[in-house]
């Protein structure tokens, strides 16, 4: 019966080393999937490169499958996996910003971490960028609180919202996840920059 | 490695992340606790005060030991790993073909936040444009 180490009391140290593990089999799988190479990842907003449009969608179709059918089998306890609160505003005004920064920069947090472990100086620099946003953010984060605790609606899920099972949702997801997949690999057709996918 | 072969282990780990801790994945998360453990150590009384920092020392507790934390550490680890299976551990800038290799990839002293380099994005990138990013 899943989650396991919430459940069965474990330690929180080995909670930090399955952390550790799993963070293992996350910087694999992104470093595996090309994303240290900030060429590839910013291929995205030009189109002649989609994989993160294909990587990401095929892993939260996967976990999101496994996710319903252990909740269907009886074999999590959905109501005590943590689901991030979700504040409106900030998660939009964050997302702009994030996204910008995405094609600015290249990176993102995580695909930062696995291209700077292996030696992308510029991954490097995006790291050292993020830090010094944050402490800035901290700084000067009297200016900014109200806007980051307004519209908190808490831990909601898409499925709840729109008044429709989990199962359902999760078949809407895969159509328009497989409809994407198809409109990236046109665009990657009408997009091409052989000149750079070539060295990717 | 094939994209949607990729997603699909990240998926599987993704899942047992999930099944196993009850919590997905993340990243950002890890670089605020290191921020706050940074100004923690330099300036102890300041974070103490502070609105921002002061809530995540309260009781003593020690950012740097968090979920997300030891799963960044496993991140660097994990990429580094599937890099040297696969050749790809070497020093470098990625930039565009076309740019110089000129310095000056991002200003990091100047106390702006540049993420990453202005020649990371591939399209047009001429050498001396710069950008701002504030995350």
């Amino acid at each position: 019966m899943g989650p396991i180490i919430p459940l069965n009391d474990i330690s929180e140290e080995i909670n930090l080393l399955v952390a550790f593990l799993i963070g293992i089999g996350f910087g694999f799988s992104l470093e595996q999937a090309g994303f240290s190479s900030s060429r590839k990842l910013a291929g995205m907003f030009y189109g002649y490169d989609t994989t993160v449009l294909k990587v990401f969608f095929t892993a939260a179709i996967t976990a999101m499958i496994g996710l319903t059918l252990l909740n269907e089998l009886g074999m999590i306890d959905m109501s005590i996996v943590y689901v991030n609160d979700y504040f409106v505003r900030s998660a939009v005004i964050g997302g702009i910003i994030m996204g910008a920064g995405f094609i600015i920069g290249g990176f993102c947090p995580g695909t930062s971490a696995c291209a700077a472990a292996i030696g992308k100086i510029d991954a490097m620099y995006f790291l050292l960028g993020g830090l010094i946003g944050i402490f800035i953010f901290g700084q000067t984060f009297p200016m900014w609180e109200e806007l980051y605790m307004a519209d908190h609606v808490g831990p909601v899920k898409l499925s709840d919202t729109l008044g429709i099972k989990d199962g359902l949702l999760a078949l809407i997801v895969i159509v328009v996840a497989s409809l994407m997949f198809w409109l990236g690999e046109k665009a990657e057709k009408r997009f091409a920059r052989e000149d750079i996918t070539k060295e990717l | 490695m094939n994209p949607y072969l990729a997603g699909l282990m990240l998926g599987v780990v993704l899942l047992a992340a999930f099944y196993v801790t009850g919590r997905g994945l993340g990243a950002s998360g890890a670089m605020k606790s290191v921020v706050v453990s940074a100004v923690a150590t330099v300036a102890p009384d300041y974070a103490e005060s502070s609105h921002y920092y002061s809530k995540y020392i309260a009781g003593g507790k020690n950012p740097m030991k968090s979920w997300l934390v030891f799963e960044m550490l496993g991140v660097l680890v994990g990429g580094f790993i599937s890099g040297s299976i696969s050749g790809r551990l070497k020093l470098k800038v990625e930039n565009h073909p076309a740019s110089p290799t000129a310095s000056g990839y991002g200003w990091p002293s100047s106390g702006v936040c540049c993420s990453g380099s202005d020649r990371s994005s591939a399209g047009d990138v001429r050498a001396g444009r710069r950008s701002v990013v504030w995350r």
